[in-house]
């Protein structure tokens, strides 16, 4: 068990650094085009505050998802005459996260596509 | 309850879309919270599909009853049916919002009013069952 979680938490480790590193080189190969069009420095880091808000979006949703289901799964497996009203409340709850990762992902799309510090 | 905060969702997109067209006065802003309603549409038909058939799955598995073989045996109500649909569905509320806000130029804030319609929805609800309750 300490075994699989010490090598659970370096795999989580080694992909939170993947994750910097390619975070970091796109813009960093950006550069050179973002400086001669003459754009600021405001719309590479408005592409890097996007792509972490989507992905500390997505965690979170996830995170949160997972805690829904399972506590749903646990209630009906207690309390299966409950299964309607326990599916209405998990279906309602499950959209409302997935609507702020839309609205995390509209952001992201308007500061990728629409970037309004770009002139 | 899940039908009518669907439908009170797309009550209050239309309202807001109205709202919305009278306060800008261009095609492209009822035409985004229009959009951002065929979002959070979209969305919410993905997430009802897969729990309704987890459910259904569940108590088929629990029951053990004859209907579960059929399910099984038909195949299309496997958990991995439901992913494949889960997830392409999922893909495309992503290409929609793409097309929407970068090919279409809809208004991006109207987009954002147009997924908010659900959130509203769904505290005209909780008002809803909060006054009820009191009355009870």
């Amino acid at each position: 068990m300490e075994a699989f979680s010490v090598r659970t938490s370096r795999l989580l480790l080694s992909l939170c650094v993947t994750f910097v590193v390619l975070g970091l080189a796109s813009p960093a190969f950006a550069q050179e085009a973002q400086a001669a069009s003459g754009a600021s420095a405001a719309a590479q880091w408005s592409i890097i505050t996007a792509g972490f808000a989507l992905a500390i979006a997505a965690l979170g949703a996830a995170l949160g998802q997972g805690k829904a289901v399972a506590s749903a799964a646990e209630a009906i497996a207690r309390n299966p005459g409950a299964a309607g009203e326990i599916r209405g409340a998990l279906i309602l709850g499950l959209v409302l996260i997935e609507s702020l990762v839309i609205y995390v992902l509209l952001i992201s799309l308007i500061l990728f596509f629409l970037n309004p510090f770009v002139g | 309850m899940i039908a009518r905060i669907a439908r009170d969702t797309a009550l209050a997109c239309l309202a807001i879309a109205l709202v919305f067209f009278l306060f800008k006065r261009t095609l492209a802003a009822p035409l985004g919270v229009l959009g951002g309603g065929l979002l959070i549409g979209l969305s919410f038909w993905a997430i009802r599909g897969t729990v309704d058939t987890f459910i259904s799955l569940q108590s088929s598995v629990s029951r053990r009853s004859g209907e579960a073989a059929k399910v099984d045996e038909t195949g299309r109500k496997s958990p991995r049916f439901a992913l494949v649909k889960f997830f392409t569905r999922h893909g495309i509320v992503a290409l929609a919002a793409y097309g929407m806000m970068v090919r279409l130029h809809v208004d991006p804030l109207g987009v954002l009013l147009g997924v908010t319609s659900l959130g509203i929805a769904a505290g005209v609800e909780a008002l809803r069952d909060l006054r009820w309750r009191r009355f009870l």
